[in-house]
């Protein structure tokens, strides 16, 4: 039996126990309770941009990009927003 | 290890099969199967372990010289050095393609490997994704490319043809690997855009995710254009890095619009805009990747990159076809969920600057696009090949090109939704007033024309851009740390801070470095033709050239003809250095090839080639080439990727809730 042979035996071996482990260790199909909904994703994204965006004023202003009057007005105007989101992910 | 190499190719293409299939059948009807999921996940990673094997073996094969086997016998034979026995596996069509596929596969197994912490529902299409692009592949190599295929000869052959001698070079171990790694690692942005649009989960998770790896193949592309560039300087002989070869420019066009996602990703990011125009650059960028592989394999264009002409070409616009049509028809599906969330607040914005930066790429896109195909568009159109060539690419893309890295200089620099006037006016001046002057004094220094002064004008206006951001930055970081601005710890800290921004500055600054190298070669380089008996001198710059001896010498696999010549300056006299080009007759090929002699300097290139010998052997035609600042080009890539590695280091293994809810409350949310 050549060693090209041998390999091939034992990659076959190798990839059929592989692939055949899931479902003798975690069970054939298992409820799925960490899939966000649709609803939750879109709230947590419009959480992130906003907090990007904060963060992004900040240092726009603190590196003398914008200057105080449209920070604030900027920050007034995402916070609010902020206002709407926490409501919402309050809400549901 | 022949058949060991055929059987893991034919349990691949299974794997890919299984993959594509079962990712679809999990996505469409069985999302909560934990079990299914596990399975595809590594069935993806065992994908590339069998294509490794298969690659395995026809390495063994070269190595063992298995001249049964016809692309062994084809690529390689006895002489060759083992290093280009094992170059040789991608020397050819069959085996690059091998590579190609195992180098998808890679990538695959990678992205299954670091999935499980990924949104669970895209990872099914994500699998299936990946794996339809390795499936392409594998079933071309299979079955139409395939370099396990016996010599159709009863007689054993005693030895090979040989690699093109060309390719003999150590840069065919890198260059193309390289190449190809860029290439394929832009087939994972593509795979997780089908998976978001298959899946319905368009939240910010896929973008983030696909800046990441996007970036690791953009830099990896980077990498393999400029190692090709190096390549071709060192080993064509014309004293150039880049001549718009059709299929150099193959590799060039996934790189412009991987480069404006990376930019408009950002975008989407911040602001969630420009959602169907990221979805748009993500495909084209991979169908410009199978473009390119298809230009190269398909006879189509002359190039001296060009793999034989075959007839696999239909296949490759057959699967364009196909990816084209499932990404509009899923765009289409999706449309609501691609809407964009804001609008372009004000045109002072780096939003308004990021969108102009990708209209740029874009057109330089277009325009090398169309400068690719003119030949086959004319030949359709009049019966008669035409090509265009150097000055048409330089003419469109030279001011392309300074708008873009002016741009670079602007979009850093302003804010995003807003910025003051007040912010524009104190940034920009003493950067304009500087470019000026700059470009003043090169006028009075004798340098006269437009683009080079523009050039260098609009380099030294990104430099100070970059030298205020980073002014501004230290300032900030100090008033944090209370330490002094330039101190190595407010400067780490700062970088460590904003980690992608000041990645992104590296990579400006490598662009910069490269613009000014280009341009200097471009503008100022010196090209003379002469004729030298030994003891004969010939001047040109700053150096004197004597040819002192013809020197023979004989390789295993080629005899070689070396000009000794010594390089003197004209300054002061002294030997700097002894050059010795050459003549290589490859014994088995048949060919003749020239060897450059190559000085480097900081200052300038001395790049020196021996044309020819006369009939009585005593005098020698040479060609010198003099490319001021050329080094510069290699350190600004160099730069380049570094900084793409730092910007594409990940931050932390947190998950996405936990981030954003520590992050609202350390905003005091």
């Amino acid at each position: 039996m050549s060693v090209g042979l041998v390999l091939c035996v034992v990659l076959s071996l190798v990839i059929g126990i592989a692939l055949s482990a899931p479902y003798f260790e975690i069970g054939a199909v298992v409820e799925d309770d960490a899939i966000e909904s649709p609803h939750d994703t879109r709230l947590l994204d419009s959480k992130e941009r906003l907090l990007r965006a904060l963060k992004d004023l900040e240092q726009d202003f603190s590196m003398g990009k914008i200057d105080e009057k449209e920070l604030s007005q900027s920050r007034n105007e995402l916070s609010l927003e902020l206002a709407e989101i926490l409501k919402k992910d309050k809400r549901s | 290890m022949i058949e060991f190499g055929l059987f893991s190719l034919c349990v691949a293409w299974l794997l890919t099969v299984f993959v594509v299939c079962g990712g679809v059948f999990c996505g469409l009807y069985r999302r909560d199967s934990r079990a299914l999921v596990e399975v595809l996940r590594r069935a993806s990673i065992f994908i590339a372990v069998t294509l490794g094997g298969a690659l395995l073996g026809l390495g063994y094969g070269f190595v063992t010289n298995d001249y049964s086997i016809q692309y062994i016998w084809q690529y390689s034979n006895r002489e060759m050095p083992w290093i280009y026995k094992i170059t040789a596996i991608w020397g050819g069509m069959d085996g690059s393609m091998l590579l190609w596929c195992f180098l998808v596969a890679l990538f695959g197994a990678c992205m299954a490997a670091v999935s499980k912490k990924y949104p669970r529902p895209l990872l099914p299409w994500l699998y299936a994704a990946i794996s339809s692009s390795t499936l392409f592949f594998t079933t071309i190599t299979l079955f139409f490319t395939n370099p396990f295929r016996f010599l159709k000869s009863t007689v054993m052959m005693p030895d090979g043809n040989g690699l093109n001698p060309l390719l003999q070079n150590e840069y065919m171990a890198i260059h193309p690997p390289m190449l190809y790694l860029g290439f394929t690692g832009l087939a994972i942005p593509y795979a997780f855009c089908m998976a978001a649009l298959a899946s319905g989960h368009m939240s910010n998770d896929w973008i983030r995710l696909t800046r990441r790896w996007t970036l690791i193949g953009w830099a990896f592309l980077t990498a393999g254009i400029v190692l090709g560039g190096h390549w071709a300087y060192l080993e064509l002989g014309w004293g150039g890095f880049w001549a718009w070869d059709p299929v150099e420019n193959a590799s060039f066009l996934p790189w412009l619009t991987a480069t404006a996602f990376l930019h408009s990703v950002m975008v989407q990011e911040r602001k969630g805009m420009l959602k169907v125009w990221n979805v748009f650059l993500v495909v084209l960028t991979y169908a410009l990747t199978v473009f390119g592989t298809f230009l190269t394999r398909s006879g189509i264009v002359q190039s001296v990159h060009a793999f034989a002409s075959t007839d696999i070409g239909w296949i490759f616009l057959t699967y364009l076809a196909v990816l084209i049509v499932v990404a509009l028809a899923l765009v289409i599906y999706r449309w609501s969920a691609l809407q964009s969330e804001r609008v372009i607040e004000s045109l002072l914005s780096r939003e308004a600057v990021f969108l102009l930066n990708n209209l740029v790429l874009l057109s330089i896109c277009f325009a090398v696009l169309w400068g690719v195909l003119f030949p086959v568009f004319s030949e359709a159109f009049t019966g008669q090949k035409q090509t265009v060539g150097i000055p048409f690419f330089n003419a469109v893309n030279v001011p392309l090109f300074l708008a873009l890295v002016f741009l670079m200089g602007v979009g850093p620099t302003v804010a995003w939704r807003h910025t003051s006037l007040r912010h524009i006016v104190r940034a920009f001046v003493s950067p304009f007033v500087g470019a000026l002057i700059v470009s003043t004094a090169l006028v009075w220094a004798g340098i006269t024309d437009f683009y080079p002064v523009l050039s260098y004008g609009i380099c030294f206006f990104v430099l100070m851009t970059i030298w205020g951001e980073l002014q501004r930055g230290a300032r900030v970081q100090s008033s944090i740390t209370k330490a002094n601005p330039w101190s190595v710890q407010t400067l780490t800290a700062m970088v460590m801070r904003h980690r992608v921004k000041y990645g992104a500055h590296l990579i400006h600054f490598g662009v910069v470095v490269m613009t000014i190298a280009i341009t200097a070669s471009m503008a100022h380089k010196i090209e003379r033709e002469f004729t030298l008996a030994p003891g004969e001198r010939f001047s040109v710059g700053r150096f004197a050239l004597e040819l002192e001896e013809f020197h023979e010498e004989k390789q295993p696999n080629y005899d070689a003809l070396q000009a000794h010549v010594a390089v003197y300056s004209t300054a002061t006299g002294k030997r700097i250095e002894t050059l010795a080009p050459e003549l290589r007759f490859y014994t088995k090929n048949k060919e003749t090839t020239t060897e450059v002699a190559l000085r480097m300097g900081q200052r300038e290139d001395l790049y020196l080639i021996l044309a020819g010998v006369d009939e009585t052997g005593s005098k020698a035609s040479m060609k010198v080439f003099i490319n001021p600042l050329q080094v510069w080009l290699w350190y600004g890539a160099i730069i380049m990727v570094l900084g793409g590695v730092i910007v594409a280091i990940p931050v932390g293994s947190r998950t996405r809730e936990t981030s954003v809810n520590k992050n609202f409350a350390s905003e005091g949310v």
